[in-house]
C-alpha cells in the first residue's frame, strides 16, 4: 500500500510541481488550496504525512497542525512546514507548535524527498515502538490505560477490564492536573480492592500512562505485620522486665544466700567435731535452695530462648525500614552529586528483603535520580538478584564503568520482553522505569551482565539541556 | 601467674548497692588477698567521689568491681561517668571488671563498648574468676 501524502499550498504552480514530484516517487497524493479544505480532507483521504505552506489564505498552517493534533488518530501524524518566509522566528514558531520539519521556499527535490525520509522513517519505528508496547500491555497481567492530554482514555490493556476505568477517568485526570510533577503514583481504591495508581508522562506524546499495582494484599500484610510488631515490641518489653526481675531481684538474694549457705556449712565443717544440732537443719536449708537455684536456672533457659516465629516476623517487619533507609541514602547521594550522579564507590549493599518491595524500591532509586537536570546527570547502577526461599537478594552497587551511552530505547522493551518470561514483577519494574525515563528524555540501557540471565546493569544519560 | 607474682599493694574497689554482696566479696578478696587494700561502696556516686580524689599514681594497680543493676546510679553510669572524667582509658591503665548478677547477652556485649572494662564476670565472685582477673589484669 503506498504512502498517503496531502498537500495544502495556495500557490497553483507550486502546489503542482509538488505534486508532480511526489506522484513521480509512487506517493498518493492529494492537495488544496486552503487550510479548510486541507483540514476537511484529512478523515476521508487519511493522510500518513502533512505538506503545508505556513501562510495561507483562511487560516495558517500552524493552526492547521493544532486542529489536526485534537483530532482522534492524527495527533501524531507528521507535518513538514513550507514557506518563503526564511526568517529563524518563523521557524522556530513553527516548530514549537508542532511542526515535525521546516522547508524554506525555493527548495530542491532532493531536500523535500529528503525530509520525507526522515519523517517516514520516524513513522516506521514510532509505530514499531507502539506494537511492541501494545503487545507487552496486551500481555500484562496488570491494567494499563493510556489518557491524553485532555483527560481522553486512547488506551485500555484487557486487564483494565476488570476495574471499569472508563468510570474514574474523570478522577484520576483531576489528580493528574492537581499535581506539579509529571510523574506520580497515588493509591487508589477499587471496590474491595487497593491500587496504587503509577503515573508516567511521556513528553514526546503528551500523554499519560497509568499502570495499576494491585496493592490489596500487600497493603493488608503491612497493616498485618504493624499489628504483629506492636505486639511483640510490646511481648519483647513485657520479657525484658521479667527478664530483668529473674536475673537481678530474684537471682541476687539467691547467690547471696548460697554463698552464705557455704560459709556457715563452712564453719560447720570446721568444728564439726562439736556435732552441732544444726547442721541437720542446714543441710534441709542447703537442699531447699538447690531447688530453688534449679527453678531460677530453668526461668534463665525460658528467657533467652526465642521464638523463632516471632524474630521472623520482626525482621520483615525491619527489613522494611532498611529499604526506605536505603532508599533515602541514594536521595543523599544524589542531591550531592553534581556532576555525575553515581553512587559512593566504596560502598556496596547487600539487602533481603520481600519480592512485594523490589518495585518499589527500584522506582524510588530512579525517580530520585531524575530530580536533578544538571545535563551530565549520569546514573549508573549495578544491580543483581537471586531468589533464595523468602528472599530476593538485590546487590546494587556502582563500581561499573561505562562512558555515556546513546542506546534505542527499543533496547530496553527488549529487556522487558525477555524478562517477564522468568518474572512478571521485574519485568514490570522495568517497564515502569523505562516509562520514566522516556518521559524525561534520556537514553539508557539495561545490559545483561551474565549468562544466568539475573544480573543486570543499568545506565542513564539524562540528555543535554535544550 | 602466681601469688608470688602479684604486686603487693594491691588495691580494690568494690560498688555494688547490695551490702551481703559487698560483704561477701570483700570476705572472698581477704581471704586470698590479706595484704590488699579494699574500698567499698554501696552508693556509686560515693565510690566516684572517691575515685576522682585519686592521683594518676593511686590508679597503679588499682582494680574496680562494679555491679550492673543499681537503683539511683547504675553501673552503665558509673562507667559513663569514668569516660567523662578520664576518657576511654582510666589513669595507669586501670581497669573495670563488671560483676553482675546478670548473665544477658545484651549487657555482656554493651560492656565491650567501653574500652576502660576488662571483664564481664556473674555473681558469685570466686577464686577462679579472682584467678582470671588477675591473670588478665598482670599477665
Amino acid at each position: 500500500m503506498s504512502v498517503k501524502i496531502l498537500v495544502v499550498e495556495d500557490q497553483k504552480s507550486v502546489r503542482e510541481n509538488i505534486e508532480e514530484l511526489l506522484e513521480l516517487e509512487g506517493f498518493e497524493v492529494k492537495s488544496a488550496d486552503t487550510a479548510g479544505e486541507g483540514f476537511r480532507l484529512i478523515e476521508p483521504f487519511s493522510p500518513d504525512l502533512i505538506i503545508s505552506d505556513l501562510m495561507l489564505p483562511d487560516f495558517s498552517g500552524t493552526e492547521l497542525i493544532d486542529k489536526l493534533r485534537d483530532l482522534e488518530g492524527f495527533s501524531e501524524t507528521p507535518v513538514i512546514i513550507i514557506t518563503g518566509n526564511d526568517k529563524p522566528e518563523t521557524f522556530r514558531t513553527s516548530m514549537s507548535r508542532g511542526a515535525d520539519d521546516y522547508l524554506s521556499k525555493p527548495f530542491k527535490a532532493q531536500e523535500l524527498y529528503d525530509s520525507i525520509a526522515s519523517q517516514l522513517h520516524k513513522i516506521e519505528i514510532r509505530k514499531e515502538n507502539v506494537e511492541l508496547i501494545a503487545e507487552l500491555s496486551q500481555q500484562s497481567p496488570l491494567p494499563i490505560i493510556r489518557i491524553n492530554q485532555f483527560g481522553k482514555l486512547i488506551y485500555s490493556n484487557p486487564a483494565a477490564n476488570q476495574i471499569n476505568c472508563e468510570n474514574f477517568i474523570d478522577l484520576i485526570f483531576e489528580r493528574i492536573s492537581s499535581k506539579n510533577t509529571l510523574n506520580f503514583d497515588f493509591e487508589f481504591p477499587f471496590e474491595d480492592q487497593l491500587f496504587k495508581a503509577v503515573v508516567t508522562h511521556n513528553n514526546l506524546q503528551g500523554y499519560y500512562n497509568i499502570y495499576f499495582l494491585d496493592i490489596t494484599n500487600e497493603n493488608k500484610k503491612n497493616i498485618e505485620l504493624s499489628q504483629k510488631n506492636e505486639l511483640i515490641l510490646l511481648k519483647n518489653e513485657n520479657l525484658m522486665q521479667f527478664a530483668y526481675i529473674v536475673s537481678h531481684d530474684l537471682k541476687a538474694p539467691i547467690i547471696n544466700l548460697r554463698q552464705l549457705t557455704n560459709l556457715i556449712k563452712l564453719k560447720t565443717d570446721e568444728n564439726s567435731k562439736l556435732n552441732s544440732p544444726e547442721e541437720p537443719l542446714l543441710e534441709l536449708f542447703d537442699q531447699s535452695l538447690s531447688k530453688i537455684e534449679d527453678v531460677m536456672r530453668d526461668l534463665n533457659e525460658i528467657l533467652k530462648a526465642r521464638d523463632d516465629k516471632s524474630i521472623a516476623v520482626y525482621e520483615t517487619f525491619s527489613i522494611r525500614e532498611q529499604i526506605e533507609k536505603l532508599s533515602l541514602l541514594f536521595k543523599n547521594d544524589l542531591k550531592m552529586a553534581n556532576d555525575a550522579v553515581t553512587i559512593d564507590i566504596d560502598r556496596k549493599y547487600t539487602l533481603n528483603f520481600p519480592v512485594s518491595s523490589f518495585n518499589t524500591l527500584l522506582k524510588n532509586i530512579f525517580e530520585d535520580s531524575m530530580n536533578y537536570n544538571d545535563s551530565n546527570n549520569l546514573l549508573k547502577l549495578e544491580f543483581k538478584y537471586s531468589e533464595s526461599e523468602q528472599f530476593k537478594v538485590l546487590e546494587i552497587t556502582n563500581n561499573c564503568t561505562s562512558n555515556s551511552l546513546k542506546t534505542s530505547q527499543l533496547n530496553s522493551s527488549s529487556l522487558y520482553k525477555s524478562s517477564t518470561q522468568n518474572d512478571i514483577e521485574k519485568g514490570l519494574a522495568f517497564q515502569i522505569i523505562k516509562n520514566i525515563m522516556n518521559s524525561h528524555e534520556g537514553d539508557f540501557r539495561f545490559q545483561k551482565k551474565d549468562e544466568t540471565g539475573c544480573s543486570y546493569k543499568l545506565i542513564f544519560k539524562q540528555h543535554d539541556a535544550l | 601467674m602466681t601469688l608470688s607474682n602479684l604486686p603487693k599493694n594491691l588495691n580494690f574497689v568494690l560498688i555494688d548497692d547490695d551490702v551481703i554482696q559487698l560483704f561477701l566479696i570483700k570476705k572472698t578478696l581477704n581471704d586470698k588477698f590479706s595484704q590488699s587494700t579494699i574500698t567499698s561502696f554501696s552508693m556509686p556516686e560515693a565510690a566516684l567521689e572517691h575515685i576522682y580524689t585519686l592521683k594518676d599514681g593511686d590508679f597503679e594497680n588499682q582494680i574496680i568491681l562494679l555491679d550492673l543493676n543499681m537503683p539511683a546510679m547504675t553501673g552503665w553510669d558509673v562507667l559513663d561517668n569514668l569516660k567523662q572524667k578520664y576518657g576511654n582509658n582510666l589513669p595507669s591503665n586501670a581497669r573495670v571488671y563488671i560483676l553482675s548478677s546478670s548473665d544477658l547477652p545484651e549487657d555482656i556485649k554493651k560492656s565491650t563498648e567501653y574500652d576502660m572494662v576488662a571483664g564481664f564476670y556473674s555473681k558469685p565472685l570466686d577464686k577462679l574468676k579472682i584467678d582470671e582477673i588477675m591473670e588478665s589484669t598482670f599477665s
